[in-house]
């Protein structure tokens, strides 16, 4: 590997840092993007057999840094079954018989180092569960027990998140012994338009306040809010040029501990589009109206003159002024000068200046 | 300690030598002991005295000869108009010495004074003082110091203020060449660009009319050792004027002595005076000889505030009885209006009795406390509190009246125990949410166009079953670099990587980062304020993005003006529904004038690009390049505006110009 010629570190101002750094413990938290009709559109590049490889290998050389580390997998966007844990696997009352079943699959290597082989099987066992699950024929989707959505289902990478995100807090709370450091990884395939602006902004502030990094592989298109997450929390963002080299984008980039952040240099994408979305017709737009009690982002002004959110009425009079389209006084023509130039310029302006104002 | 006494010998017989400065004029009297020679007294008035001449420290014989102007002054006359007195003790001699010095060169001084005043008086120019010097002013500035704060800041006084516009533009270097660019060269109504900049002139007005306080004056003179013994001390009017405001009793000894000494001797005589050195805060040496007139008011009441009573005289009244050189019988009561003059019985005196635990000291108590010890820096001490006092006073900020009532009402309030009282729960404003968040993040609607075929339902049922044998089977982790493909694509993904990292380090030591780390721990903290303080005068770094500092200042110069015509156009342009006629004008020169930047701006890219012509190619073409791209946003919002206007012209007028 050739030496980076550019510092990819930053100069630290003393040596405490890494001092009291090197021994904490970690959990990566993964979350796996499972929609079935992207990953069909990606299969030219990359399978999502690929990735499930990618990613063990990625867990292991985790678990393999200190000896107290751990993970946690989730998985979102599936149709039938939203977000789920994939690992840990939380308590159910399971059946015996299935248990069995499962403890009997080895679909990794057996001679395998334990510990990894554990988590992996059990990744890839809940993976396939969730998969079994989802609905064989493109009519059946959407088709819960009630009639309600036809044909449409919610997009849960940011149900994912926040379940993420509520076990870091447990898992924080609870050792008080040692102090673990979390961050999270999202491998994504969906676009933005599958994403809820609201929630995701609050999910991206919560990570914020908890110090949690978001990490970000994008497959697919660009997501514009997965960017502003991972800008807000110090993570970094990697859009997938080369798939096939997977594995080295998940064991460098989207890598580095949260003890590290401060000092290296993240190979983030820096170019964010700030932009934010509307409430009310999630178009992302740059110029809108912002509602001063919720504070929520419009791009039009609301027929009922009411907020959408919080309810609030608006003042009719700031909504005329708003609403009242720009008057212009039309240009002058210069006139050559055949006729004298004094009265070339004085034209009707009085008789069109009277545009009518809504 | 005013008269200097020394043993010396005149022609050869004992005596005693005394300066006698209480007289007017000065007088060095010798006397004989013995009292049966024929010559018992010689006296040598010093303000006749010419020269002075002592024999050198190394020789033997200590003799001291005076030579005096009027030989008719001394008694008894000698032809040579000198006298000489030997002395024992060289120290004696020195004294004595050194003290004639010091008057002979008051004398001269005070000789120099009077004569350039006549000359001066002629003209009816001022006299200046013995040893003075122009120097700066001290007291409040001149100019408008009446206005209050509202009539400074009102805007429409600030937007016809032109002279304080002036001012300001003098001062801010960036506000002039903006300024000029906009106003001068292209055309910018003055006032519409003085009308988004109110706050500059507001804080730049009440800048201006920030007077400074007042200080204590005589720590800022300091006296200047020159040569022939004598010492400098610069005082301006304007000084000598706070000196008496700061410090009453100098003015009272000044009233009191100036009609009989020139005003040059006597400041003469209070700069090397012990009052002046008391004053100051400085040790009084006892050694020191001071001053006799103005030393007196050493020991006067130093709270003296300058008002007195005129009191009939009584041996048995309780003031402070003080000599004034005329020796007038009447006493003066010094009123003053110190709190510690209001007597409080030592048995209700709370605060009195708290401050006087001994225990909290120790068993000794305060340093202040002490009879008898540390007289000098308690009277420093006290001298520099009375000198606080007293200016504070004088700034005339209101300290309010204590209300015997209200105060006795705050502090019932504050003896009450509020712990049981019931506790205001803070009210908040409900706010009630309707989440429809969701609503619209649709995974199905949302299919990627890309996939073939475009019917998904028939591609659906074989991919799943596809992709749900995936893990029954068991997998391989090494197949992840294993092939040759995975090799080249990790290397591929590695590069891209390195690249990433390489570009954020560039842009992060460009950044405010680098100067974050850059320095160490102690000085860190200091350079990020540095920082942040000369953010606005900040020399562009001159390496900024490779360009040369004189094209990023063209650049600098075209993007601040077209920024400034595109506030004020949007401006214009989002009240113009209701705006009247003149504005609209306005607006209309606005557009023009926007239409105007973007080929100024295109003109410079031009610029630039001929400029770099003859540089080698690569090189000038980078710069041609990114000189683009940073003009690239301005474009695209000059742009912008321009369409928005069109935009809205449409309906009106069928030709556009």
């Amino acid at each position: 590997m050739d030496a980076i010629a550019d510092r990819a570190f930053e100069n630290v101002p003393s040596g405490n840092v890494l001092k009291e750094q090197d021994e904490t413990p970690s959990l990566l938290t993964v979350i796996l993007d499972l929609n079935p009709l992207q990953w069909r559109s990606l299969k030219a590049d990359i399978t999502l057999k690929d990735i499930s490889k990618s990613l063990l290998v990625m867990l292991n050389s985790h678990l393999s840094l200190n000896s107290s580390n751990t993970v946690a997998v989730l998985s979102s966007n599936s149709y039938k079954s939203g977000a789920q844990w994939i690992y840990p696997k939380p308590l159910e009352t399971d059946d015996t018989e299935t248990a069995k079943q499962r403890s009997h699959a080895h679909l990794v290597n057996p001679t395998m180092y334990r510990g990894f082989r554990i988590i992996n099987d059990s990744v890839l066992e809940e993976i396939s569960s969730i998969l079994d699950m989802e609905p064989d024929r493109f009519q059946d989707i959407g088709k819960r027990g009630k009639d309600d959505s036809k044909g449409k289902v919610k997009g849960t990478l940011v149900g994912a998140l926040s379940m993420a995100l509520t076990y870091i807090n447990r898992v924080q709370n609870t050792n008080d012994s040692t102090s673990i450091k979390s961050r999270i990884l999202i491998v994504s395939t969906s676009d933005d338009l599958t994403l809820p602006y609201i929630s995701m902004m609050n999910c991206t502030f919560a990570a914020q306040k908890m110090k949690v990094s978001i990490d970000v592989c994008k497959l697919g298109t660009d997501s514009t809010f997965l960017q502003q997450a991972c800008d807000s929390t110090n993570g970094v963002y990697m859009y997938i040029n080369h798939p096939s080299g997977l594995i080295q984008y998940l064991t460098t980039a989207l890598f580095i501990d949260p003890s590290l952040r401060p000092i290296m240099v993240l190979p983030t994408n820096t170019n964010i589009d700030f932009r934010a979305s509307c409430f009310l017709t999630s178009k992302i737009i740059d110029i809108g109206f912002v509602c001063s009690v919720c504070l929520c982002i419009l791009s039009i002004v609301p027929h009922d003159e009411k907020c959408p959110i919080c309810h609030s009425q608006f003042d009719p009079k700031i909504v005329k002024t708003l609403k009242a389209k720009p008057r212009t006084l039309p240009l002058i023509r210069k006139k050559r000068k055949l006729d004298s130039g004094a009265g070339a310029s004085e034209e009707t302006d009085t008789s069109r200046a009277a545009t009518p104002a809504k | 300690m005013s008269a200097i006494k020394g043993a010396a010998a005149y022609k050869k017989k004992a005596g005693m030598l005394s300066l006698n400065e209480e007289v007017i004029p000065p007088v060095l009297v010798w006397r004989c002991i013995d009292d049966t020679v024929a010559i018992p007294l010689v006296e040598v008035q010093l303000d006749k005295i010419t020269n002075l001449k002592a024999t050198p420290a190394t020789s033997e014989k200590m003799m001291l000869k005076i030579i005096t102007n009027d030989p008719a002054a001394t008694v008894p006359a000698t032809p040579s108009s000198e006298v000489v007195f030997s002395f024992n003790s060289r120290a004696t001699m020195e004294e004595i010495q050194r003290a004639l010095q010091q008057v002979i060169a008051r004398r001269k001084a005070s000789l120099l004074a009077a004569e350039s005043a006549r000359e001066l008086s002629l003209s009816g120019t001022p006299v200046p003082q013995a040893d003075t010097k122009r120097s700066q002013s001290l007291g409040p500035q001149s100019g408008s110091d009446e206005e209050t704060l509202a009539t400074l800041t009102d805007p429409q006084k600030l937007l016809r203020n032109h002279q304080l516009q002036q001012k300001l533009l003098m001062s801010n270097k960036k506000l002039m060449a903006t300024f000029k660019e906009v106003v001068m060269n292209s055309g910018l109504d003055p006032e519409e660009f003085w009308s988004t900049r109110i706050n500059l002139l507001r804080s730049f007005a009440v800048q201006n009319n920030q007077k400074r306080g007042s200080y204590n004056v005589l720590s800022t003179i300091k006296p200047v050792a020159s040569s022939d013994n004598e010492v400098n001390v610069s005082v301006t009017r304007e000084k000598i004027h706070e000196i008496f405001n700061q410090y009453p009793i100098v003015r009272k000894a000044y009233d009191d002595c100036v009609p009989k000494i020139s005003e040059g001797d006597f400041w003469s005589r209070f700069f090397s005076s012990k009052l002046f050195r008391k004053l100051r805060g400085e040790k009084i040496n006892p050694y020191d000889r001071g001053d006799v007139m103005l030393d007196k008011y050493l020991y006067a009441d130093a709270d003296y505030d300058g008002e007195e009573e005129e009191v009939e005289t009584s041996p048995s009244s309780k003031t402070h009885p003080t000599t004034s050189p005329s020796g007038s019988p009447v006493q003066k009561k010094h009123k003053s209006k110190n709190i510690d003059d209001i007597h409080i019985n030592k048995i209700i005196d709370v605060m009195g009795n708290e401050e006087d635990n001994s225990q909290k000291l120790g068993n000794a108590p305060d340093i202040t406390m002490r009879a008898g010890k540390n007289q000098d820096m308690l009277s420093i001490m006290k001298t520099m509190n009375r000198l606080s006092r007293r200016m504070l006073k004088s700034t005339g900020v209101d300290i309010e009246e204590e209300d015997p009532e209200k105060e006795e009402q705050e502090n019932e309030e504050e003896l009450e125990l509020n712990d049981l009282r019931e506790t205001h729960e803070t009210e908040y404003n409900e706010i009630n949410f309707k989440v429809n968040s969701n609503k619209h993040s649709d995974l199905i609607k949302n299919i990627p166009k890309d996939s073939s075929p475009l019917n998904p339902q028939e591609w659906y049922a074989e991919f799943l079953s596809e992709l749900k044998g995936y893990f029954k089977v068991g997998i391989d982790l090494q197949e992840v670099y294993n092939s040759d493909e995975k090799k080249k694509g990790i290397r591929e993904a590695s590069h891209e990587i390195e690249r990433l990292v390489r570009q954020n380090a560039r842009q992060s030591s460009h950044g405010w980062h680098a100067i974050k780390f850059s320095a160490s721990d102690a000085s860190s903290l200091s350079s990020i304020q540095d920082q942040s303080v000369h953010n606005e005068d900040a020399e562009v770094d001159p390496s900024f993005l490779g360009l040369d500092p004189a094209t990023i200042e063209q650049l600098r110069l075209t993007h601040s003006t077209s920024v400034e015509f595109l506030c004020h156009f949007w401006l214009g342009f989002n009240e113009s529904a209701t705006a009247d006629k003149a504005k609209l004008v306005q607006l209309r020169k606005l557009y023009l004038s926007i239409k105007k930047c973007q080929d100024r701006v295109g003109a410079t890219i031009n610029n630039i690009e001929e400029r770099f012509k003859n540089v080698k190619n690569e090189d000038g073409e980078l710069v041609v390049a990114k000189a683009r791209e940073l003009m690239d946003p301005l474009s695209v919002s000059l742009d912008r505006a321009i369409q928005k206007y069109q935009l809205a012209m449409m309906p009106t007028s069928g030709n556009n110009a």
